[in-house]
């Protein structure tokens, strides 16, 4: 047999003669056995081949949705680049701050052994401290007692007026006096232990057995700052959301409890309810809209995953409770993302753990109100948060 | 409802590839690749015989084509626009695997068999990989994608007669390998049709 004959019975397998051809074809295998016999083969191979399984790995689809943006895995999101970034951030200042690098040197000495309390803690973290006054630095270290110290300074007429206004003898552990010597005008006014102005000095009384210490620092290298003041009213926290529902979406798949959700917050303290600030957010919301192609039209869902800063309130209550490490807000944020405002509401309580640090945790409402194709819509979650705070 | 996308043609799914919904695209997405993954993959590798770079070729195709419904390139021809991707991918790809090649003294063919389908269907699979490239390609492109000898000239950029003649060559030299296996083969073949 000749190729071309051959090749004229493969292209006959394949139906890929022309009619003209293959009625030509046609007749010399009516006349030759071999010929129909070489057909057959290239026929049933053909069947042969569609058998031959090359399988598919299936992590190829995966790879390609996520090199393409179509997916993403949870490492590679942006969220949690910036969480990464944010957290290092985050962390880089706090060693920094906790290490000196980034603050003054504050260095007390403590003359006496006294009962110091947490509360003390919390103080000695807020204030700072200016040079101290000559005339105060030469008296305090004549008097371990407190009342002697306090009526022998009566008889010094320039600090007298300060010294007994300033005097605060009312707290569960110790009594505070303090000289602000950052502006000659100013007096140190200040008796709540929550709000110290800067520039003061702070003299404690151990009211068990009335033994006093006077804290002082290094004086020589310090410059009051309107920053530090600033510092000592803010404070930074991050919060996580768990357990989060969505509304019914009447659609498949639409329950969906994991969705992304954390924050960064920087709240100053405006008083001691009133706290506000900026607060970076990472949240997924549902989304439903119809899409026509084709004269077909279709609803669909997608988890919208979004970045955005919101202004955040946060009022607390007043603590009348049992466990004075414990306090309770409320909080909104209204925030803007590239399709539409999210408002949020959170109702949660805060609790003191140590140093700077607290736990706090709240029940939250969200929603994110869209327009799509025209058609305003509001997607909605309900969820639990908890996060860390640290005050400055 | 999801949209029917199983009713839409390959260019009007491809447009939705570049839809700002990504569930959208996704699912657009989704439909070109129950479409064309196998038949595609089954090119890359059978073109590169090796596992990592028929991997690498065939992500980078559907890659390239999500790309390029982005950049709001106009399909008129998908499947075409996607094989010629992948072949030129495949033939850049190639240059760096050269001593992958089957060679057919290389085919390590069982001295004798069992009658086991799986086991021939695999020694035919293996003798297709020793064809030469050009043999091989252009039989893929006719058996496994199902292309018709004048849209694999035009693919190739070569003549009919030329996509003819390879073909022919490459069944034919397939045929005089499998030749230790006529007996088994011919028992498969019987099973056939």
């Amino acid at each position: 047999m000749s190729d071309d004959i051959l090749e004229k019975i493969v292209a006959l397998s394949d139906g890929e003669l022309s009619s003209s051809q293959a009625a030509e074809v046609y007749q010399m295998l009516a006349k030759n056995p071999e010929l129909q016999e070489e057909l057959n083969y290239h026929l049933k191979m053909k069947n042969v081949y569609k058998k031959i399984e090359i399988p598919l790995p299936s992590h190829l689809k995966s790879n390609i949705l996520i090199g393409s943006g179509l997916a993403y895995v949870f490492w590679k999101t942006k969220g949690f680049i910036y969480g990464l970034i944010t957290s290092g951030v985050a962390v880089t200042a706090f060693l920094g701050y906790q290490f000196d690098v980034l603050s003054y040197k504050e260095d007390f000495a403590i003359k006496d052994n006294v009962n110091i309390e947490k509360n003390y803690e919390k103080i000695e973290t807020k204030i700072s401290l200016p040079k101290l006054n000559s005339e105060y630095k030469n008296i305090e270290s004549s008097y371990t007692n407190f009342n002697n110290f306090s009526s022998n300074l009566s008889s010094n007429q320039n600090l007298n007026s300060r010294i007994n206004s300033d005097i605060i003898d009312d707290t569960n552990l110790s009594g505070v006096l303090s000289i602000d010597n950052s502006n000659s005008e100013r007096i140190m006014i200040q008796r709540n232990l929550e709000n110290y102005p800067t520039g003061i000095n702070l003299l404690f009384r151990n009211n068990s057995n009335d033994e006093f210490v006077l804290l002082r620092g290094d004086y020589s290298n310090y410059n009051v700052e309107e920053y530090d003041e600033l510092k000592s009213k803010l404070n930074f926290t991050i919060r996580k959301s768990y357990f989060n529902n969505i509304q019914d979406l009447s659609l498949d798949n639409s329950q969906k409890l994991d969705l992304n959700n954390a924050s960064i917050a920087l709240m100053y303290e405006y008083n001691d309810n009133f706290h506000f600030g900026l607060e970076y957010n990472g949240e997924e919301f549902a989304q439903k809209f119809s899409l026509n192609v084709n004269d077909s039209t279709a609803n669909y869902q997608q988890f919208y995953n979004t970045y955005y800063f919101g202004l955040a309130g946060k009022y607390y209550l007043a603590n009348n409770f049992l466990n004075s490490n414990l306090s309770f807000f409320g909080k909104g944020l209204i925030g803007a993302t590239t399709v539409g405002p999210v408002l949020r509401l959170e109702i949660g309580g805060e609790f003191y753990l140590f140093d700077k640090w607290s736990i706090v945790s709240a029940l939250e409402l969200s929603s994110l109100i869209y327009s799509i194709d025209g058609n305003i819509n509001y997607s909605g979650r309900s969820g639990f948060s908890t996060g860390l705070k640290y005050d400055f | 409802m999801s949209l029917q996308l199983s009713n839409m043609t390959d260019e009007e799914v491809y447009s939705l590839l570049s839809n700002k919904k990504r569930q959208v695209a996704k699912d657009a997405f989704e439909e070109l690749y129950s479409r064309y993954s196998t038949k595609l993959y089954s090119y890359c590798k059978k073109i590169l015989l090796n596992d990592e770079s028929a991997n690498d070729a065939f992500q980078e195709t559907f890659t390239k084509i999500i790309e390029a419904s982005k950049k709001g390139k106009v399909m008129t021809n998908f499947a075409g626009y996607l094989i010629t991707v992948a072949r030129n991918l495949c033939l850049n790809e190639k240059e760096n695997i050269r001593n992958t090649m089957v060679y057919v003294e290389d085919i390590q063919m069982p001295s004798k068999l069992d009658n086991d389908n799986k086991e021939l269907i695999e020694i035919i699979s293996v003798a297709l990989d020793s064809l030469p490239i050009e043999y091989r390609e252009c039989l893929i492109l006719k058996e496994f994608l199902n292309y018709s000898y004048s849209e694999i000239a035009d693919l190739l950029g070569v003549n009919l007669s030329i996509v003819r003649i390879r073909i022919h060559r490459a069944k034919e030299k397939l045929k005089d390998i499998l030749l230790p296996y006529s007996k088994e083969i011919g028992f498969l073949l019987e099973n056939e049709i």
